[in-house]
Formats: structure tokens, C-alpha cells, sequence
């Protein structure tokens, strides 16, 4: 087991330093971050001066090489826009972000899985056909259209919930949090409903799909010839079985709904990092770019990480198989 | 709660005139096709039928901007679904819009199958340590959200159709070679491959005339649910102000256009393209999981 | 004295894309308490339908039509589904074919045997475990205690078995339904299972179906078989009768097809074609397309007919043709 750790681990540094040499030169790419930096008006001296400033001089890989050099210290630069370090930054956007997400991810597990077990347990009923509707629809809607009727319908309709924004928010360990106070409750609603609605069809159909093959196999017929009930079946049996393909996608869609909370920030003004690397690619904020991008890649290599140890927890047939 | 006795039927002796007789159970399917069928026909003849070219600035007329459904403008025909903030009849512009959003989605999903799929049966065929750094690339980047990679590519190659096309293409080719290359190390492992290998055929005729077509079932089934991906991730990319030039909205722009008037209760502007894009994809995913249905083996008894 | 289990007449139908067809029709037998009856035919022939109907686990789009399955002397056909799940395991248990599909993989044996007791009674831990170790024990699982906390990858093919049968035998029903229980397993660990199902169930009291399509099989544990056609009982008796004496012309031809039975060097004897399809049964005797005595009395339907413990299901009883 420890082999296959350090195996993993390292993989994903390789990968990392990949990623950032990938990342690095792609945002390299994108426009002149000068243009951003310097009024048009300014002197050429200052434009020099700035221009030397940055590093922006220097050959690509020069820079490249410095800013490695930096990441070795935790320093991801200056923003351009902020004019503050970008970890700080970002660090200040992250709970946000993270709340708003683990809010629509729990949401999507907790109410999808059971439906969706539901409606693969009794593929042919009414309320298997109603289940699966609905998850068709959280599919194929794109988020974005979603949180526009979200917003038309509760915000400016009924006017019950507030269309954007984070409200009220509390301090616990050091951090605001919006889900500690009524206000930020109400705030919060909409966008995490707004997310997970891809996600529930997602767990709707993950459930639904296990749960119809499992049920057809000779390890239900032979519980059921024991005499056990449906229930104990279905919650014991089947749940167990389909966790696996569960947790693995409960792991990677946290990733991506980290990522899908780009559009849902912006819809709904939501301070999070994805509000802030959708304004930092409008603005040219390169530091921003290159910083968020690498820690979401990190995020996910730290994530695909965990979710293969939790794979090797849950399933015993695994854990012998890489003990050996 | 059981569906009635079906009749029998002589057994259809082609695999695709079964396929179309085990479609045509699902009535569901069948008319999420003709809805499908009809959205493109009507998109392909927008020019013909719509009541204004959306596209030609000049014609716009600003006191017409912002009118709600049924209004009579000043080009003397009614706007059925009223005018967006420029006047645009928005009945034209979903119509123009569609043309664009399902070209773009058939092009980017055409790319990324024949991108995908050919890389994928490659990896398989040739197997060894060129197939593990493929597939090691590829899962690396499945595990990557599509909507982040487009979202940089877009920003890294700037707006216009191609380069969003790139875009859409990057982050969805990776499906189509998991999925063929899933299929493709199953046909390798058969006997008929061994038989092909044995004649002195060259490698790329095995993959494309022998194994990629034994692959074709599952990746029509991704097929038809990444056209419909490309449609969306088009439309989110669009809405974000990533995708194609203002000058010809597609409908993901018209939404984007029309959310800040929603705000103030003029909602058709965002709303009616919105249910334009959400039928059209709805029923693409609705053939494409009876599809799935149909050639997924596992639940076939 | 009245048999255990009596089922008469039953008859389960699968309505399907396809057709209709019966996969039982018709079927009564008897089995004793402590009896070990046989249950012989090819795949198809309906004997594992019979098996789950008798314990009401029919999955649409099947069901049983009509007839009767009676456990001393309570009807088992109709009862609601609690009724009938709390019968199945205490009363009626049944083992399948392939112990590594059955167990689930990812729970322990002894979470898996827990749930069993748990559908029936209300025990503390303690007493449930002790019940756990105790069977396997009965079943022959060597160092029980440990091997509880183990999961199905961990024992060998045999061992899954055993662990299968002992779930089986936790709530000490009176008749268990052996699917085919050793056919997935090594020749040598079948004929180890063999014995051993066949001392439990003498010294336990327990009846048994032995379900099975070898015929070797079946006639080393059993004492009374049942020979199953295309869905239908065509011929039954005790086990020695039967195998000297067979009465059908398929019973023969299952017979010769034996590797035990044809001289040394000899081609083994097939029986010609193959079983009809259930949808498109010809009109009268079901084997009739196959048989080399039929004749034009043959195509109406053969009756089941009982003389002393022999029934048989043919116009032209062999025996009768050979004397």
C-alpha cells in the first residue's frame, strides 16, 4: 500500500509540473497584459519601467523559470487588477467557493442517491418515470439557463429570495461563512440549488443505472431467498454495492462543480474564485489566471488522489489485490 | 403498470432494421427524433422563413428594441416573441441562433469523434507504453472539468467560430477516446483481429476498416450526448462573453443579452431562446438514452 | 402422514417481447421431510422456475398462472409479500449455483449471515455470532470464529459454497432448494459437497430439491427424482427404479448420454435436436420431434400418469414397449 502511495504521489508532482508549463505558456498567450498594466497616456519610461517591473522583458522561459522559483515559496506574484498578492486573493475568494459548492455536492448525494436508487428499484413505476424526467432535465438544461429562472422565478417573480450576493455572513475559525446566519441562508439557497441541479441528475442516474443491474443479480435473488427484506436490501446490499461508483464520483464532481461554479458565481454575484477568474480572463489578469488554474489542478490531482485510497478502503477485493 | 403484449412480429433480419423496431417502442424517443428532425429542418431554412435577417445591422430599427411578444413593428410584420435591446425580431434570431448552435455542435462533436475515436483504437491496437501515456494523458484531462479547459481555450484563442470550435473540440475529444479505446482493447483481444494481422494489412486499415467499426455502438452513444454537450457548453461559453462575436448571436449570446433586462421583468428577450436551446437538447438527450438503452448489453435479459 | 411440500398443478408464465410461453406447466410433486428429491433436465427445461415459485421469488413479467404450492399443508400461492418473506430462509432456504455471484462482495461473511438472522429474529450480537460460528462449523468451515470477519474474495471457491449453504441452514428451514449447487465448483470439491449436503441433511432433518442438469449428480444425493421436458414433469420415481427401468424415451436418452454407463470405447449416445423453443412448443408431447418411438398418437397431449411412486408422462411407456 505505502508502494503505491509514493507511486501516486509521484505521478502527480510530474503531472503538476506539467500542468504548469502548460498553463504558464497557454496564459502566456492571451493578449498584453501591458495594455492592462499602463494607461495609454503613459510615458515610455514608465511603460519600460513597468514592463521591467513584471518580469516582462525577460524570453519566455526565463520567466517561466522565475515564476517556478516563486511557487517553491508559496509566491504566485501580484495581481494586476487588485494589486495584492494572488494567493491572498484567492484565499480570501476560496470559502465562499467552497461552501457554495459542498452545499450543492451534499445536496446532490443526499436527495439524488435515494431517488435514483428508487427509481432503478422500480424502473417501470410513475414516480421512477417522473424521477428520471427530472434528471433528464437537470442534464440537458445548462446551469447557467437554470439560475436565469431561478432568479426570474424567486427573485423577481415572487421576490422571495434575493437574486445575488452573499448576505449576512459569520465568523467561525477565522473565516466568513454565509450558511451561519438567516440571511446568508436565504443567499446561499438559490446558487447551490442552482449547482446541484446537474449534479442530482448526475447521482439520479449513477444510482439508478447500479441499482437496476444489481438488482437483477443472483446476490439479490439469494438475500431474497433468505427471507431479507426489500428494505434491508436496498439499504444494505445494494447501497453498499453501488457506493463505490458513488464515492468515485462524488470526489471527481466536487472538482468539477468547483469548476462549474464559474457560471454560477457570475449568474448570481456570488464572491467566489470563479467570479474572480471570469473577471481576471476579461481584465487580462494574468498572475490570477496562472494562480487559480494550478490550484485547481491541484485540487484535482490532490482529489483523483483520495478518491483512489477511498476506492482501496471500500472495496476489500482491492485492498487485497495492492496489498500483495 | 405493464406495458401491453407487443405482436409478433417476423424478426427484422438487418441489425439496424432492428435497432429502428426496438426504437419505435419508445414513443418518447421517437417524437424527442421528430423534434429533433424538425429543429434542424427549420434552422437549416431560417433564411427562408424568418421574418427579418438578424444579422444585418441596418435593418435594425432602435425604437423597436425591447418590445414585448405580439408587438407590431415599424418593419409592418408583428414580432411574435417581441425584440431584444437592439430590436432584433427575437423569433429570427432564435431561428438564426439555432443554425449556429447546432453547426457548431455537430462540427466540434464531428472533430472530436473522429479525433477521439482514432486515438483511442490507435492506443489500443498498438498497445504497450505509447497506449499508457495516451490513456494516462487522456484520464488526466476526463478528470479535468470540459467547461474550465474550453473556458481557457476560449480565452487563450480568442472569439470566432473556429477558435471556439478548438475549444469545444480539446475538451470532449478526450469521451470519445476512452470510450474507444474501451471497445477497441475488447475487438483487439479477439480472434478476427489475430486472423487480420496475419495478412500482411497495414495497421491503420485493421483499425479503420476492422476494429473501429465494432466500436461504433458506445461511441454513437457518446456521440449523441456530447453534440448535445457542445451545444451547451457553446451556449455557457457564449454567455460568459467566450464564444462567438456579438455581431452574430448565437443563443447562448441572446440570453446572456437579455438577463439584465429580466431583472427589470422584460423576460422574453432571455427566456425564448433559452426554451429554444433546452428543447433542442432535451430531446437529443432523450433519443441518446434510448440508444443507450438499446446497446447497453448488460441490461438486455 | 402428509408430505412436506406438495405442489400441484403449477404453472408459471412469462409474458415476454417475444411470446408467451410457460416455463412450468403443470407441475406436481411431493417431498417428504428429510427427503432429498432430485430435479433433472437441461437448461430451460424449466427446473430452477420451479425452484423460484415454489419460494414466490418470481420477477415479472412472470408469474404463476395457477396451481397450488403447499408447506405442511399451508398454501404458499397467493400469500402477500410479508407472509412470503418471512416463509422464505425460515422455512424454505434455497443455495444457488455460483457462490462468487450470490455473496456479496463487499460485506464480511458474518455481516452477510447477520442480515439473514436478522430477517427473522431479534438476537444480540453475541447470540447471533455464536449462531454464525456455530453453522459454519456444522458446514465444515475450519478456525469459524475468525473467518467471520472475512469477505467472500478471501475463501477459496468450496469454501464460498459452504459459506452459501450455511446461510442457508442459519434459520434451520425445513426444505432447502439446491440450485445446482456444486456445478461451478472443482469435480473434486463437488463430490466433498456432495457427501457432506447429504450427511447435514440426515442428521439435521432437512429436506431438499436437488436441482440439476447431470444426471451422476442428482442420483448420488437424491432418493426420489423428478425428470422436467420443455417445462413440463414427464417422468418420477425412486432414484434406483428410475435409472434401471427408465420409462421415457428422454430419461432413457439422458441415460445413455452418461459417461459411467456406455462401455469403455464406445461414442457416447446424444440425443438428436435440441429443445424446442417454450414459445413454439409442438401440439402434443413435447419431445415428440426428438423421440424415435413416436407415432401419430403422439401429437395429443400425454397425461401424467401414476402407478405405485412411478409417474410418467407418455403415450408409449418404454418398458412396455421392450417386453
Amino acid at each position: 500500500m505505502l508502494g503505491f502511495v509514493i507511486q501516486r504521489l509521484l505521478q502527480a508532482f510530474v503531472v503538476m509540473l506539467v500542468i504548469s508549463m502548460l498553463v504558464f505558456t497557454g496564459v502566456y498567450a492571451v493578449g498584453n497584459p501591458i495594455d492592462v498594466l499602463i494607461s495609454p497616456d503613459a510615458t515610455q519610461l514608465i511603460r519600460e519601467q513597468t514592463i521591467r517591473a513584471y518580469g516582462l522583458d525577460q524570453p519566455l522561459w526565463k520567466q517561466y523559470l522565475d515564476f517556478l522559483g516563486r511557487l517553491v515559496r508559496a509566491d504566485f506574484g501580484r495581481s494586476f487588477i487588485f494589486n495584492m498578492p494572488v494567493l491572498d486573493l484567492i484565499f480570501s475568494r476560496l470559502p465562499a467557493t467552497l461552501e457554495l459548492t459542498l452545499a450543492a455536492v451534499l445536496g446532490a448525494t443526499l436527495l439524488g442517491v435515494p431517488l435514483g436508487m428508487y427509481a432503478g428499484y422500480r424502473p417501470d413505476g410513475v414516480a421512477a418515470k417522473t424521477i428520471m424526467a427530472f434528471s433528464i432535465l437537470g442534464f440537458s438544461v445548462p446551469t447557467f439557463w437554470i439560475g436565469l429562472v431561478l432568479i426570474f422565478t424567486f427573485a423577481v417573480s415572487l421576490g422571495w429570495l434575493p437574486a445575488g450576493g452573499r448576505g449576512a455572513t459569520s465568523t467561525l475559525f477565522g473565516v466568513q461563512w454565509s450558511f451561519l446566519t438567516g440571511d446568508g441562508l436565504t443567499h446561499l439557497l438559490l446558487p447551490a440549488l442552482n449547482l446541484s441541479l446537474f449534479k442530482f441528475a448526475m447521482m439520479v442516474r449513477l444510482a439508478r443505472a447500479g441499482t437496476r443491474e444489481i438488482m437483477l443479480t443472483d446476490t439479490v435473488k439469494f438475500a431474497r431467498a433468505a427471507g431479507e427484506s426489500e428494505w434491508t436490501i436496498l439499504s444494505r446490499h445494494v447501497l453498499r454495492l453501488i457506493a463505490i461508483p458513488i464515492v468515485t464520483v462524488f470526489g471527481l464532481e466536487f472538482g468539477s462543480t468547483l469548476a462549474f461554479a464559474v457560471v454560477t458565481e457570475t449568474i448570481f454575484s456570488w464572491p467566489g474564485v470563479g467570479k474572480l477568474i471570469i473577471d481576471s480572463i476579461s481584465t487580462l489578469d494574468r498572475p490570477v489566471m496562472v494562480a487559480y488554474l494550478m490550484l485547481v489542478a491541484f485540487f484535482f490531482i490532490a482529489i483523483n488522489f483520495t478518491v483512489d485510497i477511498a476506492y482501496a478502503a471500500l472495496d476489500p477485493r482491492l485492498r487485497t489485490r495492492k496489498a500483495s | 403498470m405493464s406495458a401491453p403484449p407487443v405482436p409478433v412480429k417476423a424478426l427484422a433480419d438487418t441489425p439496424f432494421a432492428r435497432f429502428r423496431d426496438e426504437f419505435k417502442t419508445s414513443p418518447v424517443a421517437v417524437a424527442a427524433l421528430g423534434v429533433v428532425v424538425l429543429i434542424c429542418f427549420v434552422a437549416l431554412i431560417a433564411p427562408l422563413i424568418s421574418p427579418q435577417n438578424p444579422y444585418d445591422l441596418a435593418r435594425l430599427v432602435l425604437s423597436d428594441a425591447r418590445r414585448p411578444p405580439g408587438y407590431v413593428g415599424s418593419g409592418g410584420f408583428t414580432h411574435w416573441l417581441g425584440t431584444d435591446a437592439q430590436g432584433r425580431d427575437v423569433l429570427s434570431a432564435i431561428l438564426y441562433g439555432l443554425r449556429i448552435s447546432i453547426q457548431i455542435g455537430l462540427i466540434a462533436g464531428g472533430i472530436a469523434f473522429a479525433l477521439g475515436a482514432t486515438l483511442g483504437a490507435f492506443a489500443a491496437y498498438f498497445g504497450g507504453r505509447l497506449e499508457a501515456l495516451i490513456m494516462r494523458i487522456i484520464d488526466l484531462q476526463l478528470s479535468f472539468p470540459a467547461i474550465l479547459l474550453a473556458l481557457v481555450l476560449a480565452a487563450v484563442l480568442g472569439q470566432g467560430k473556429w477558435p471556439l470550435i478548438a475549444a469545444l473540440v480539446t475538451a470532449q475529444y478526450a469521451y470519445f477516446a476512452r470510450t474507444a479505446h474501451g471497445a477497441a482493447s475488447t475487438e483487439r483481444s479477439k480472434d478476427y483481429v489475430d486472423a487480420a494481422l496475419s495478412t500482411p494489412l497495414a495497421a491503420s486499415r485493421v483499425v479503420f476498416r476492422h476494429i473501429l467499426p465494432n466500436c461504433l455502438p458506445p461511441l454513437i452513444v457518446v456521440a449523441t450526448v456530447q453534440i448535445a454537450n457542445s451545444i451547451a457548453l457553446e451556449a455557457t461559453l457564449s454567455f460568459l462573453g467566450l464564444g462567438l462575436p456579438i455581431t452574430e448571436p448565437s443563443l447562448g449570446m441572446l440570453i446572456a443579452n437579455g438577463f439584465q433586462y429580466m431583472l427589470s421583468g422584460r423576460y422574453w428577450i432571455s427566456i425564448y431562446p433559452g426554451v429554444a436551446l433546452i428543447v433542442l437538447i432535451v430531446a437529443i438527450n432523450l433519443v441518446g438514452d434510448q440508444v443507450r438503452d438499446q446497446l447497453n448489453p448488460r441490461l438486455k435479459r | 402422514m402428509s408430505a412436506l411440500l406438495e405442489v400441484s398443478g403449477l404453472t408459471t408464465r412469462f409474458s415476454t417481447r417475444a411470446g408467451v410461453l410457460n416455463a412450468v406447466e403443470d407441475v406436481s410433486f411431493t417431498v417428504d421431510a428429510g427427503e432429498i428429491v432430485g430435479l433433472v433436465g437441461e437448461s430451460g427445461s424449466g427446473k430452477s422456475v420451479t425452484g423460484f415459485s415454489i419460494l414466490g421469488l418470481i420477477d415479472p413479467p412472470g408469474r404463476i398462472v395457477s396451481g397450488s404450492v403447499k408447506l405442511d399443508g399451508r398454501e404458499l400461492v397467493g400469500l402477500d409479500h410479508g407472509a412470503l418473506r418471512s416463509m422464505r430462509g425460515r422455512e424454505i432456504a434455497m443455495v444457488f449455483q455460483d457462490p462468487s455471484a450470490t455473496l456479496n462482495p463487499v460485506l464480511t461473511i458474518g455481516a452477510q449471515m447477520q442480515l439473514a438472522i436478522a430477517a427473522h429474529e431479534k438476537l444480540s450480537e453475541q447470540a447471533a455470532v455464536a449462531r454464525c460460528v456455530e453453522v459454519l462449523n456444522t458446514v465444515g468451515i475450519p478456525d469459524a470464529a475468525a473467518r467471520i470477519r472475512a469477505y467472500p474474495h478471501q475463501f477459496s471457491g468450496g469454501m464460498r459454497q459452504r459459506v452459501a449453504i450455511a446461510i442457508a441452514l442459519l434459520n434451520r428451514p425445513k426444505l432447502i432448494i439446491c440450485d445446482e449447487p456444486t456445478t461451478a465448483l472443482d469435480v473434486s470439491i463437488q463430490a466433498q459437497i456432495l457427501t457432506e449436503m447429504k450427511s447435514l441433511a440426515a442428521r439435521l432433518g432437512t429436506a431438499m430439491i436437488w436441482i440439476s442438469h447431470d444426471l451422476a449428480t442428482v442420483s448420488s444425493v437424491a432418493s426420489r427424482i423428478l425428470v422436467m421436458y420443455a417445462g413440463r414433469l414427464i417422468e418420477s420415481g425412486p432414484i434406483a427404479d428410475v435409472l434401471r427401468t427408465p420409462r421415457h424415451p428422454y430419461t432413457l436418452g439422458l441415460l445413455n448420454s452418461l459417461p459411467g454407463i456406455a462401455e469403455p470405447g464406445q461414442d457416447l449416445v446424444q440425443i438428436r435436436g435440441a429443445m424446442p423453443s417454450l414459445i413454439a412448443l409442438p401440439p402434443g408431447c413435447a419431445f415428440q420431434p426428438r423421440c424415435g418411438f413416436a407415432r401419430a398418437e403422439c401429437a395429443t397431449r400425454p397425461e401424467l400418469t401414476v402407478s405405485g411412486a412411478r409417474g410418467l408422462r407418455c403415450h408409449f411407456p418404454l418398458a412396455e414397449a421392450a417386453e
